[in-house]
């Protein structure tokens, strides 16, 4: 608690969005192989070590760094560098994400000096892309990690994506204006974004079959009808189900056919799997099986092994996170050892993706600041504490809604075994 | 053979003023790059290979932030007028088409209201929602940065905002709006509806 205190002021004025005037930040920007562009903010009164930022999940065309995470003000007042990469490929990045850090590294290293000692944090795709790091990149002396709803399961994920675009077809069969082109591959070649298809026509298809953009109320019985089925085989928060479609859609095409991913390979199949005990939907469904150098390919890049060293790890996830679903954390769990990983749960209301609250997120980082330097292994309980701690100073908003009870289901319970 | 000789010395000089500017004299580091400057480094790639990279240093002080800085709008020429009443008419036509199911027809009359009058805010607001909701992010931002820049006093577009960073996985930035929000909520509470979207505690949308 008197760690906590000490940093005080500095989370004041992280809270207040403005630290000190005295102090400049050094940013190093540019590009490196394969057009990554990165970005490093060094502070002038820099404490030797590094913290590097991975983002999530992104079909924008790549482009300079514009964030550096939801921490960096407060890390950069504590005298860290802050450093992250667009990283060179859209989408399901992993194929290059190891060299991307790299070679930010590289240039950090020939600018900087070797930081003493490196943490990584990241959000979704930026949990599996800091864990794939932890395990295979060499970035120096990496003590600690923060991924916060991190997809550690990785490439297990895209089976429930093709699941979500199988069923969609199997469902919405009944709604002409619902059709959408494409289906086992996502959208048909080229895939995303060479194929012609909007988010728009996606969001309209969606809601004809659905009524997902409605309110309930205007929803027609057959539209009240196929949301209910899709949620209850696809077991989706509803605020999700266009988002989810998204990534079922653009995401699943772009890492089948992009010729630097699987490139054309189907990666993902769902052959054999059990939807409803040979029901009408097993009976139904489009089946295509995985090829397997392509599944093989997507496997490699990357599903978390949880060979990490001495790295110690504080991972965050909201439980009913309807993008990269709690599961996953139960997955990570399975392979880290527990003496390096301490997992917290946000309880919410509301289904969100990374939707923590400030003094949740600030807990969980200066917990894991405290572990790296000496002090013990934190549990779910001390985060839940020190965020209270946060509120009750007025430091970080809160609420503080980490359950150190929350009891995580295997991701098998929601992305079918195949 | 004398030609020879001198290409082979013009070639071996010349990578050795190549490495001297871009490795410096004696130094086992790049050619540093000064404040303000761009410069080609020569570093080694993953593989250990040299590549030359593109570098950029500048200072900032720590209070800026320049990526979330909203450039001021253009100022309104005139006082609001027809148009305006034009384009609130339109946005809540769209608004009502929205709720009845009709989502194109809605997304027509919403770009119809912001055509009518670029300077109000409430129909960029709307319809870069219903845009946010509609996961078309490309078409989504600028219309809820420019509600914000028109409107910056009002907690619900910096709201907006960082459900929008949120959702893109913007996380300093949605950070940094729903800091904004909170700072000029005056007490009201942000809440999330049932689409997730932060709002002020009391309103709904649509």
């Amino acid at each position: 608690m008197k760690r906590l205190i000490g940093v005080m002021a500095l989370v004041v004025a992280f809270v207040g969005g403005v630290a000190s005037t005295s102090y400049g930040d050094t940013v190093l920007t540019g590009t490196t192989r394969g057009g990554a562009f990165f970005k490093i903010v060094v502070p002038t009164a820099w404490n030797g070590d590094l913290v590097i930022w991975n983002h999530g999940f992104s079909l924008s065309p790549v482009g300079p760094v514009g964030d550096l995470g939801p921490l960096s003000a407060l890390q950069l007042a504590e005298g860290y560098a802050v450093a992250a990469s667009s990283y060179q490929q859209i989408g399901w990045a992993l194929f290059h994400t190891k060299n991307d850090l790299q070679n930010m590294f590289g240039v950090f290293k020939a600018n900087f000096g070797t930081p003493n000692r490196v943490l990584i944090n990241g959000a979704s795709l930026g949990g599996i892309v800091t864990d794939q790091a932890d395990e295979t990149t060499n970035l120096g002396n990496v003590v600690g990690a923060y991924p916060l709803c991190g997809v550690h399961g990785g490439s297990i994920n895209w089976n429930g994506a093709i699941d979500l675009r199988l069923l969609y077809d199997l469902i919405c069969s009944n709604t002409p204006a619902a059709a959408i082109p494409g289906g086992t591959t996502g959208l048909p070649a080229p895939g995303f974004p060479g194929f012609p298809f909007s988010t728009t026509q996606l969001a309209i298809a969606v809601n004809a079959c659905m009524g997902i953009l409605v309110p309930p109320d205007s929803r027609t019985p057959q539209q009240s009808a196929n949301l209910s089925q899709f949620l209850s085989l696809t077991q989706l928060p509803q605020n999700f189900v266009l988002t989810d479609m998204g990534f079922a859609l653009f995401g699943l095409s772009n890492v089948i056919f992009d010729p630097a991913k699987l490139d054309g390979g189907q990666g993902v199949g769902n052959a054999t799997v059990n939807y409803d005990n040979g029901g009408p939907v097993d009976q139904q469904i489009t089946r295509v099986a995985a090829a397997p150098g392509a599944a093989s390919r997507l496997s490699a890049n990357y599903i978390a092994s949880g060979d990490i060293g001495s790295t110690k790890v504080v991972s965050l996830h909201t439980d009913k996170d309807g993008l990269v679903i709690v599961e996953n954390e139960n997955f990570y769990a399975s392979v880290v050892s527990p003496s390096n990983l301490t997992t917290a749960i946000a309880v919410e209301t509301t289904p969100t993706h990374c939707g923590f609250t400030a003094a949740e997120t600030v807990a969980g980082w200066e917990s894991l600041r405290a572990w790296v330097a000496g002090g013990q292994q934190p549990t779910a309980q001390d985060i839940q504490n020190t965020c209270e701690f946060l509120v009750a100073n007025s430091l970080a908003p809160g609420p503080c809604r980490i359950d150190p009870n929350f009891v995580i289901p295997p991701l098998s319970n929601r992305i079918r075994p195949r | 053979m004398r030609r020879h000789a001198l290409l082979l010395i013009l070639s071996v000089t010349g990578l050795g003023l190549f490495l001297a500017l871009h490795w410096g004299s004696g130094s086992v580091g790049p050619r540093p790059v000064a404040i303000g400057k761009t410069t080609m480094q020569l570093l080694p790639d993953e593989t250990g290979k040299p590549q030359a990279w593109k570098v950029t240093k500048v200072e900032v002080p720590r209070d800026k932030l320049p990526d979330l800085v909203l450039p001021k709008p253009a100022p309104r020429t005139t006082p609001e007028n027809g148009r305006t009443d034009v384009a609130r008419a339109l946005d809540a036509q769209a608004l009502e088409t929205w709720k009845h199911g009709d989502i194109k027809g809605a997304l027509e009359k919403f770009r119809a209201a912001v055509k009518a009058d670029p300077h109000a805010s409430e129909p960029h607001s709307d319809y870069g929602r219903l845009l946010t909701l509609t996961t078309d992010y490309r078409h989504a931002m600028p219309h809820l940065e420019r509600a914000a820049q028109l409107k910056p006093g009002d907690p619900q577009v910096w709201l907006d905002l960082a459900t929008f960073y949120e959702r893109n996985e913007l996380f300093e930035r949605a950070a940094y709006a729903k800091q904004r929000a909170d700072q000029l909520a005056g007490g009201r509470n942000a809440i999330r509806d049932d689409n997730g979207f932060w709002i002020v505690e009391g309103s709904t949308f649509p």
